[in-house]
């Protein structure tokens, strides 16, 4: 029952809590304590570590975390369903790891730098999006071929709109 | 005598302004959009008004709206700040024809700087050098091709009307010219309302060198010296220092006295700043005049022991300036970081949010400068700096090393913030060498900056998120257990 997987980007970290001072990272044992600092902040010390972490999201399964200014993408699962979704993926290919890319504000498509269909880089520029009065770079987040949906240039999106996606 | 001074700006400025006012004894007045209520320029000012809603065309940027309301709560001044409509001559000489002090320069002072093509051919004149290149706007593509061609390529676009490192292009090669040509067009169109736009000769990884100068309207002009503003992304500046390393003390005689003959040219009163390029072999060239206080100002105050600020309010009050050229002196380092709300692994994308926790360094000579707090909403309407970080030391290692220290105490949660990649910069051998130029950051210090970040097998910070999100999984699902209807809770688990 304390058994879980969070993962962030394709890494895995599995993790059990053994007490509410212990747990197992990755087949590590490490002290820790978890303290509500104020509203969303909380102050973890892991080891001789501390960290002030902040939440931004958190939704079913799908977390962002800020540390230390950057950013985490993580979805965390009980390892019981983790492996039921597995389960679920492997039955079901295709609609397993691909990964949909978001407008991350609102803004205008400027231009689409690949077609449909084209095989991109982790890294690379998809699209240019310019917002808050600058041309923003859009990038694959992991590699594959990319798919349109209805966007197009010169379209105006709100944030959250689905720009593309990778498989 | 000036008794209030409406500030028309907002962030970080607007907070900079008002500290300068109150230690003078002089009453203040915010304007604030629907975005930035409550905010913490609203709070520390005298007085504070709203001004419109959120985009800046309806607010910051309302010019009959603004001088309305100076009117109407008998401001004696209008302090602009930067950015806004502190270069904008059409509302500067609206203000000067209300009656209500403009602090900063003549409408006619920043007209005759403002197009930077007008301001190519002033600076000729009074034997300023500048970059190669037109003093005209270039009408057509073949018409800039033929005169790229005639100075040679690699060659820079720029907007006449630009600044700030918007509406400009680097073309390398004659088939990129045309894109670019039409490009920068459209994102000058676009920021500036004009899309002249003009050729210069694209100067081979030179250092950013400018002088701050002050001037009362007496015919007084100082200069405050150099700053070094070489670390850039996209033009926009992150890192400045005062001295610059790489200067040597003849050099830095020439350039301060290049920006005082600039200054006189336009017959310039209050702070300016005169920028320039420097090539490897100390060789400088005009780039343009900033009409206006500088984001990084402060690195100069800091050195200097000048408040730039208070001087600009005096100097409109028809004083004189405050002190001598003799009696200014370099005195130690200061280094200045800007803190942006952005997201360095996905290509520094603005990032957007409210700052669920904020909590800014301190110390010994260590100096903040933000217009944030807790729950402040950092939004797309406006700049997505968050806070600068100024430190000083007493020499170059002494403030590199302090200034590393500082950012390590920004605890910002929220949004992500550029601070792992300042500190990456601080760390670089060419920077600590002072070897490093304005192309630095673009060509070689982000490819290095990502490829570490994908480098790093153990991401303490990652590790941490990792754990926290377990903890909090954990939590909820003892409150789901209790519930009944959790058996169909898997369709949830299936995300995109």
């Amino acid at each position: 029952m304390n058994d879980f997987v969070s993962k962030i980007d394709d890494k895995k970290y599995s993790i059990k809590f053994l007490d509410e001072s212990r747990l197992v990272l990755n087949e590590i044992e490490y002290n820790y304590s978890i303290k509500l600092l104020s509203s969303d902040n909380f102050i973890l010390t892991l080891n001789n570590r501390t960290f002030i972490c902040t939440v931004v999201e958190n939704k079913n399964s799908n977390f962002e975390i800020v540390v230390n200014g950057e950013l985490h993408k993580v979805i965390s699962h009980s390892l019981i369903s983790y492996k039921a979704e597995e389960l679920l993926k492997s039955k079901n290919q295709s609609h397993s790891s691909g990964m949909t890319v978001k407008a991350p504000m609102p803004g205008l498509i400027l231009k689409i730098k690949k077609q449909n269909g084209d095989y991109v880089e982790r890294g690379e520029t998809v699209m240019i999006l310019e917002a808050m009065k600058m041309e923003n770079e859009i990038r694959a987040p992991i590699s594959g071929t990319v798919t349109f949906n209805s966007i197009k240039e010169g379209t105006s999106v709100e944030k959250n709109i689905k720009l593309f996606e990778i498989r | 005598m000036i008794r209030k001074i409406l500030i028309a700006n907002r962030g970080e400025i607007a907070v900079r302004i008002i500290r300068a006012c109150k230690e003078l004894g002089i009453k203040t007045a915010a304007i604030y959009s629907e975005a930035d209520i409550g905010s913490l320029h609203t709070i520390l000012a005298d007085e504070s008004y709203l001004i419109g809603s959120a985009p800046s065309s309806q607010s910051y940027l309302n010019k009959e709206k603004i001088i309305q309301l100076a009117k109407e709560i008998n401001a004696d001044a209008i302090h602009p700040g930067y950015g806004f409509l502190s270069e904008n001559s059409d509302f500067i000489k609206m203000v000067e024809e209300s009656g209500i002090k403009f602090i900063g320069p003549s409408s006619k002072s920043v007209e005759m700087m403002g197009s930077k093509t007008a301001a190519r051919s002033l600076m000729q004149k009074h034997k300023v050098p500048i970059v190669p290149g037109t003093t005209e706007p270039i009408k057509t593509v073949s018409e800039g091709l033929s005169f790229a061609d005639e100075i040679g390529f690699p060659v820079l676009i720029k907007a006449s009307a630009g600044g700030g490192g918007k509406g400009m292009r680097k073309v390398f090669s004659k088939d990129e010219f045309d894109s670019a040509f039409e490009s920068t067009k459209r994102e000058a169109l676009k920021a500036f309302g004009n899309d002249d736009v003009y050729i210069e000769k694209l100067i081979e990884n030179p250092k950013h060198i400018e002088v701050q100068i002050i001037a009362d309207e007496f015919g007084n002009y100082r200069h405050l010296f150099e700053r070094e503003c070489s670390i850039q992304r996209r033009h926009q500046k992150i890192i400045e220092e005062s001295p610059s390393a790489f200067l040597d003390d003849l050099t830095r005689k020439a350039i301060t006295e290049a920006a005082v003959n600039a200054a006189k040219a336009c017959n310039y009163f209050n702070a300016g700043t005169i920028e320039f390029l420097m090539d490897k072999d100390k060789k400088f060239y005009f780039l343009e005049m900033n009409t206006r206080l500088q984001v990084e100002h402060p690195v100069t105050e800091l050195v200097t022991g000048i408040d730039l600020v208070r001087e600009q309010i005096m100097i409109a009050s028809g004083e004189k300036i405050s002190f001598e050229q003799k009696d200014i002196q370099q005195n130690g380092v200061a280094i200045e970081c800007r803190v942006y709300a952005e997201d360095s692994s996905q290509g520094f994308l603005p990032s957007t949010g409210k700052l669920k926790l904020y909590k800014e360094p301190s110390g010994p000579n260590v100096r903040v400068d933000s217009g944030v707090m807790v729950n402040s909403e950092i939004t797309v309407h406006y700049d997505p700096m968050i806070s600068k970080l100024i430190c000083w030391g007493k020499n170059r290692d002494e403030v590199i090393s302090r200034s590393l220290r500082a950012l390590d105490e920004y605890y910002i949660g929220g949004v992500s913030t550029n601070i792992s990649f300042l500190k990456f910069i601080l760390n670089r051998k060419e920077f600590r060498e002072s070897s490093h130029n304005i192309n630095s950051v673009e060509q070689k210090f982000l490819k290095e900056f990502e490829e570490q970040t994908q480098n790093i097998s153990d991401n303490e910070n990652e590790i941490a998120a990792a754990i926290l999100s377990a903890y909090l999984k954990s939590k909820v699902k003892q409150k789901v257990t209790s519930d009944i209807y959790i058996t169909n809770k898997w369709r949830d688990l299936l995300y995109e």
